[in-house]
């Protein structure tokens, strides 16, 4: 054949199409901005005129790289101590959530506890809420006088003080993180559980191995890759979490990566920061390697037999009733008690004082007084709310949309390409915008399209520019979801349809997608409410003609305006998991189809 | 010693009844097959005699101690009931070689080491898979997992043996096979096996005694050949027994003493019961059961038919024959070959001949059958 | 692949450098518009129908509705942090996208540096005030002072808590002084940096050892640098918002008194938050620092009538309004009174430090990485 007829029979078949468009834009939208970064750690920035003298902005210069790594002490608090703070929560975050995570999950799939179909709806909960939710809550409640000013309601209640360790800092840190990506460990480590063979667990039952003694040698081993690949993905998650450190850390000036980027990026040293971008960068490229490795090395043991539904459950006899209303007192505690406190927060007029009389509905349909809050009237009178609002949902959904759909089209051609180069290095590229912190992914694609280049247009404070760096952002999420459905349809499907001449568009449209329709819209969900609820990646871009609820709430936080940055989160939350319950109830599309559980 | 009683053992998923009152007795050294269609309720059955799942309601006793008892609140673990479990996919731990799959069962009866090395090795040689100790399962082929299995069930030297379903993922050939294998160990280690399965052939060619289930009932507990020749209800007649029974509806009336006159388009039958006398209402409706093989083609027989169609497979030669508006089956030894459309003559053999009743499909008689 | 993925790099490359090359060449045409009578003003600027600004303070959306409804101009306020602000405007300015028409900046350093010396911003006074306004606020035009100054919980004493700011390195106040993260506030960092100014740290020599009786032993480069390092060790509390801070210091109910330094005007929250606040005016050698807000057009604004009306608005006593309301906040108009119960700027001008845009701009990033190796 010639190359010619070869190119030809190539860019016949559709996979082959969107294979090439998808490696051509997203090398553009990853890779490129991945190198601007590593231009931006060696050139001079205009902020830095007062840090390096005499140089212009643009040009080159070691500095940065010096600084943060080889300057003695400033390379130890500007960098190294960030580092190790960061790996130490993120360790610590894993752990606690890998253990809860996969303790729940190994509950609801292999014991007789209670009330199963509510602990595993609402155990998700704090996924599906913004990271900085419990991060408030656990403020909201524990904040302490030590660090000056009003008690929280713990202290307000029992008169008890908590200690600055366990109110700030490192601790709260890897609790809030811990608790937060548990339901990811779960869906994760519930899923292997639930396809994993239970004969091969009961084998050793009757082989008299005691309960931990099966545990410990038979399904730990078993699912022990997962677990890893759990451990490796809450691990780069946890890493690049800006929001918690930022709440929690600060105060006590405890400083992690994230935090250190947004200080630098948006104080006099923004090079600093693309620095320690880069660096969690190479720190996520290098856990998706250890990763893929692991995979490669060690099959998957799990074998999905038919007989789920005979799992002989494990009798937690006299601990089952304690145990069940323990872990459902627990999920009310996480899941619904930070919502009460922010209902509460929003209603108080002086701060520290939860009696009745000092509630007040200002804060959510008070007029404006110029004594509180720079007179903004209550969130619900308030235009630009309302604007926020319309904003954050049209973004949301049109994020959704686009990088939901590009999941199906780049799912459909990695599995029908399956083996080829190209269709490993989309799914590589497809994969990586899960690795780039989200701040420095929006920093980047601040300067990238900040100004007219090509045939792009200067996208600078537009909306489609949050549409582009949410909808890339979150395509790891919808690709993931788009391969999981197309892996599990067999090729037949489709061939079926080819051999009777439907055409590619219909075959999608009409076969594909329906069958697959709760696997594909998962991949919908998933950057739905991601975006809903992202800060870090936004931050950066907004303007205020196009701001979203989430930078509102952080601008209200950080002016200190607790009432209404509470209003406003009580919002977004009820929002997700409003839109979250419906869609699935509707659709059927869940969250943990999307991570692949 | 081992002697399992099960009284009036239900289990419900929700609202749905697996097993409904099943009382039954497995005997010392019996080799019982749980025979029905999928859904029946024997894997259930068997995982609640094991301890792997609950029962609702009932009683279950193994060598004369209660195991499970929903009055008295008694509920052994399967660990304490000293009970082997082959299951359907093996279940080998993947992450153990052959040898460490087989061992530790012994290391939780804390044997001593060399002993749990003799023990291996007499099994691994027992089941003629001693060179593959070393080896991890997924380096075995179906038929060598299957042996690992058995010999990590047997280790142990349990006295109950239960399997669920063992052969069921091998092809042909080697279910053959493993199943004389599995008839010999039956033989050799004189423990009770209690087997379940889905395929007939399996529990006719392996069991001391069978029992067939439908819908979470017992539908009848016997010997596999009685199983065979005196099929307790229609569902029993037609689920053992390859190829199919024939059944004919029909309408019968009692004719002299014990004779039971049958008239259809084509065929005028006189069935004479041997199992004791028959007494019908006029016109009952019946159901007439006839092993294939009780059928054979007669040239000088008044009952004619025509050539549906022939099939032989060598040995035997499955014939289709279109009486009336029946289609039969019968079986015929040795390979023949008619052309279609053939006239030819039928007759029956035996007094293996059933007359279900027509409405609840129970077995009225069985007897002789002639044409006129 | 390896080749596939060098070829995107090549072209990668390519594209970056293009990118580079946009970002020089941007058009140098200011507004540098001929004069007009305040009638022709209004009509330009109400031709533009519209006016852009970015604000550090969040009263201005309260200044433009009433400039909206004087004047029928649609404007699009937004309220920013120091830095972000200057960012921003660094971006947009430098980028040539229509972002602000006028900016009320702060940070004296940085916006010296980063955007007048650029040429960014645009310094614009208004002919009517020309004649106004004190000569030293008009280049760059200074739109108002802000004030931040030590304020403690008064629930026990009325009396100043302290005469020296010294004290405050002392193990009494230890965990119990509070101050907004230098870090998310340029003018915080600016003041830290002024105190390392010849000047200040002279004053700090003396007033150590008017507190100590004996001179101060140098561990750094000198006494500014000194008394920052005892200040943040004596588990000093960074916050993230002056308002935040003023609860935590004036909350009733607490077990110790405590203080901080921030902004002026929250003592206005007294009544409604039942706060108890009070400021000190005689510490020595300083009571606090004082910054300006500048109020300059960009560079390529496009309604630039509208802005200068805007600008004008600000300056006159109904524009201030929203400010003058409260304590802590002075317009750089003479003419527009101080809030009933506070002191005039030239009140304030001895107590406080003030910000040198020169010396801000060469030392501030020395100070500003110093302050980040100070170990607790």
């Amino acid at each position: 054949m010639t190359a010619a007829n070869r190119f030809k029979s190539f860019i016949r078949k559709p996979h082959n199409v969107i294979l090439v468009a998808l490696a051509i834009s997203l090398s553009f939208l990853t890779l490129f901005p991945l190198l601007s970064l590593v231009r931006d750690t060696v050139i001079v920035h205009p902020s830095e005129l007062m840090s390096i003298r005499g140089s212009k902005p643009g040009d080159l210069t070691i500095f940065h790289w010096r600084k943060v790594f080889f300057d003695g002490e400033t390379s130890q608090n500007l960098f190294y101590k960030p580092f190790w703070n960061t790996i130490n929560i993120s360790l610590g975050a894993c752990l606690v959530s890998l253990v809860l995570g996969g303790g729940v999950a190994w509950l609801i799939t292999r014991s007789d506890l209670r009330w199963k179909s509510f602990i595993s709806t609402a155990f998700i909960f704090p996924y599906i809420m913004p990271s900085w939710t419990l991060a408030m809550a656990w403020l909201n409640f524990f904040r302490n006088r030590l660090i000056g000013g009003a008690p929280g309601l713990f202290t307000a209640l029992t008169g008890i003080e908590t200690p600055n360790w366990f109110a700030y800092g490192a601790f709260p840190i890897v609790i809030v993180l811990g608790l937060h990506y548990a339901p990811f460990a779960y869906i994760l480590i519930g899923g292997i559980l639930r396809n994993m063979d239970a004969n091969l667990e009961e084998a050793a039952v009757i082989l008299k191995a005691s309960r931990f003694k099966i545990l410990r040698r038979i399904t730990m081993p078993i699912v022990m890759p997962a677990i890893l690949s759990t451990f490796l993905l809450v691990f780069s998650s946890c890493m690049s979490a800006f929001a918690v450190p930022a709440f929690l850390g600060t105060p006590v000036r405890f400083q992690v990566l994230t935090t250190q980027l947004f200080r630098t990026l948006n104080g006099l040293n923004p090079g600093y920061g693309y620095i320690m971008a880069l660096v969690m960068i190479v720190l996520g490229t290098l856990i998706l390697m250890i990763n893929q490795w692991f995979v490669g090395k060690r099959k998957s043991f799990t074998t999905v037999t038919g007989k789920s539904s005979n799992i002989s459950l494990v009798k937690l006899r006299s601990l089952r009733t304690p145990l069940s209303a323990g872990l459902v007192l627990f999920i009310l505690a996480v899941a619904v008690l930070p919502l009460v406190t922010f209902a509460i927060e929003s209603f108080i007029l002086a701060p520290g004082d939860y009696s009745f009389k000092n509630m007040t509905l200002q804060f959510w349909a008070g007029e404006g007084r110029v004594d509180i809050g720079g007179g903004e009237p209550g969130i619900l009178l308030n235009k630009y709310i309302y604007l926020g609002l319309w904003n954050s949902i049209r973004l949301s959904v049109v994020v959704a949309l686009v990088a939901g759909s590009v999941g199906v089209l780049a799912g459909y051609a990695i599995v029908r390409t399956r083996g080829t180069r190209l269709s490993g290095y989309v799914n590589n590229l497809a994969f990586f915008p899960y690795l780039m912190p989200s701040m420095a992914f929006g920093a980047i694609y601040l300067s990238m399209f900040a100004k007219p280049n090509l045939f792009i247009p200067s996208l600078y404070g537009s909306f489609a520019l949050l549409v582009l760096v949410g909808a890339v952002k979150y395509l790891p999420f919808a690709s993931r979801a788009g391969i999981n459905a197309m892996l599990q349809l067999s090729g037949e499907i489709e061939e079926a349809g080819l051999i009777l001449g439907v055409p590619w568009w219909k075959r999608m449209t009409r076969i594909i997608f329906p069958i697959q329709k709760s696997s594909f819209l998962s991949g919908y969900l998933l950057p739905f409410i991601s975006c809903m609820r992202e800060l870090a990646l936004f931050v950066l871009l907004i303007t205020p003609a196009n701001r979203v609820l989430t930078t509102m709430l952080f601008q209200y936080n950080e002016k200190g305006w607790n009432q209404y940055a509470n209003a406003i989160n009580l919002m977004i939350v009820v929002i997700v998991l409003v839109f979250n319950t419906a869609i699935n109830k509707i659709t059927g599309a869940s969250i943990d189809k999307g991570i692949g559980g | 010693m081992p002697e399992i009683i099960l009284k009036d053992v239900t289990k419900r998923f929700g609202k749905f009844i697996a097993v409904d009152k099943l009382s039954m007795t497995i005997g010392d050294g019996d080799f019982v097959t749980l025979l029905g269609p999928s859904g029946c309720g024997k894997t259930t059955t068997l995982r609640m005699i094991a301890g792997l799942e609950t029962p609702t309601e009932g009683e279950i006793l193994i060598g004369g101690k209660t195991v499970f008892s929903s009055e008295k609140g008694i509920d052994v673990s399967p660990d304490k009931r000293d009970v082997g479990f082959l299951f359907q996919n093996y279940a080998l731990w993947p992450h153990m070689t052959v040898e460490q799959n087989i061992s530790f069962g012994l290391e939780n009866l804390k044997w001593d080491k060399e002993r749990i090395r003799d023990r291996i090795a007499e099994l691994l040689a027992m089941l003629k898979i001693s060179q593959f100790g070393k080896r991890y399962p997924s380096e075995l082929s179906g038929g060598q997992q299957q042996r690992v299995a058995i010999a990590r069930t047997l280790a142990t030297g349990p006295k109950v043996l239960f399997m669920d379903e063992p052969l069921s993922n091998l092809d042909a050939k080697l279910r053959t096979e493993m199943r004389s294998e599995l008839k010999r160990l039956h033989a050799e280690t004189g423990s009770t096996f209690v087997y379940v399965t889905h395929d007939q052939l399996e529990a006719m060619t392996l069991s001391t005694r069978t029992c067939l289930m439908q819908d979470g009932l017992l539908q009848q507990y016997e010997p596999p050949l009685t199983v065979y020749h005196r099929p307790a209800n229609r569902f029993v007649a037609d689920f053992v027994g390859s190829p199919t029974m024939n059944f004919i509806e029909a309408k019968g009336d009692n004719v002299n003493l014990d004779e039971i006159k049958i008239e259809l388009p084509g065929m005028r039958l006189i069935f004479t019961p041997t199992s004791g006398s028959l007494t019908l209402r006029a016109g009952q409706a019946i159901t007439l059961g006839i092993r294939p093989e009780f059928i054979r083609i007669e040239e000088r027989s008044t009952l004619r038919g025509k050539i549906y169609a022939t099939l032989p497979s060598g040995m035997e030669t499955v014939v289709r024959i279109q009486v009336g508006e029946n289609l039969l089956t019968s079986v015929v030894f040795g390979s023949i070959d008619f052309d279609v459309d053939a006239d030819v003559g039928l007759g029956f053999a035996g007094d293996h001949c059933i007359v279900f009743d027509g409405e609840s499909g129970e077995k009225l008689a069985h007897g002789k059958l002639a044409a006129v | 692949m390896k080749r596939a993925i060098l070829c995107l790099l090549v072209i990668a490359v390519a594209l970056t450098g293009a990118f580079a090359m946009g970002a020089r060449d941007q058009g140098k045409a200011g507004p540098q518009l001929p004069e007009l009578s305040h009638d022709e003003l209004v009509a330009a600027a109400k031709a533009e129908g519209k006016v852009v600004v970015y604000s550090i303070t969040s009263r201005i959306s309260n200044a433009a509705a009433e400039f909206e409804k004087k004047y029928g101009i649609k404007v699009e306020s937004s309220n920013l942090k120091d830095g972000e602000l200057i960012e921003k405007v660094t971006r947009e300015v430098g980028g040539n996208i229509q972002g602000a028409d006028f900016v009320i900046a702060q940070d004296s350093g940085r916006v010296y540096g980063q955007l007048i010396a650029t040429g960014y911003l645009v310094n614009y006074v208004p002919p009517s005030m020309r004649n106004v306004i004190p000569a030293q606020y008009q280049n760059p035009l200074t739109f108002q002072l802000i004030n931040k100054v030590f304020i403690f919980n008064s629930e026990r004493t009325q009396q100043p808590v302290i005469q020296n700011v010294w004290e405050l390195t002392e193990p009494q106040w230890r965990g119990l002084v509070q101050f907004k993260d230098p870090k998310s506030e340029g003018v915080n960092a600016n003041f830290l940096t002024m105190l390392t100014s010849p000047e200040w740290s002279a004053k700090l020599e003396k007033a150590y050892e008017q507190r100590y009786g004996k001179k101060l032993a140098l561990t750094t480069k000198n006494a500014g640098y000194e008394w920052i390092k005892a200040f943040f060790r004596n588990g000093l509390v960074l916050g993230n918002s002056d308002t935040t801070i003023s609860e935590n210091i004036g909350i009733k109910g607490q077990p110790r008194t405590t203080m901080g330094l921030f902004v002026y005007s929250k003592t206005r929250y007294d009544a409604t938050k039942n706060l108890a606040l009070l400021p000190m005016t005689e510490v020595t050698p300083f009571s606090g620092f004082i910054y300006p807000a500048f109020l300059m057009l960009t560079r390529n604004a496009k309604n630039v009538h509208a802005a200068r009306l805007f600008i004008e608005f600000l300056l006159t006593q109904e524009g201030f309004a929203p400010w003058a309301k409260d304590v802590g906040s002075y317009s750089s108009n003479p003419d527009i009174p101080v809030n009933q119960g506070d002191h005039p700027i030239s009140f304030w001008q001895p107590r406080l430090v003030h910000e040198d845009p020169q010396f801000l701009f060469e030392n501030r990033a020395a100070v500003e990485e110093f302050v980040n190796n100070i170990t607790f």
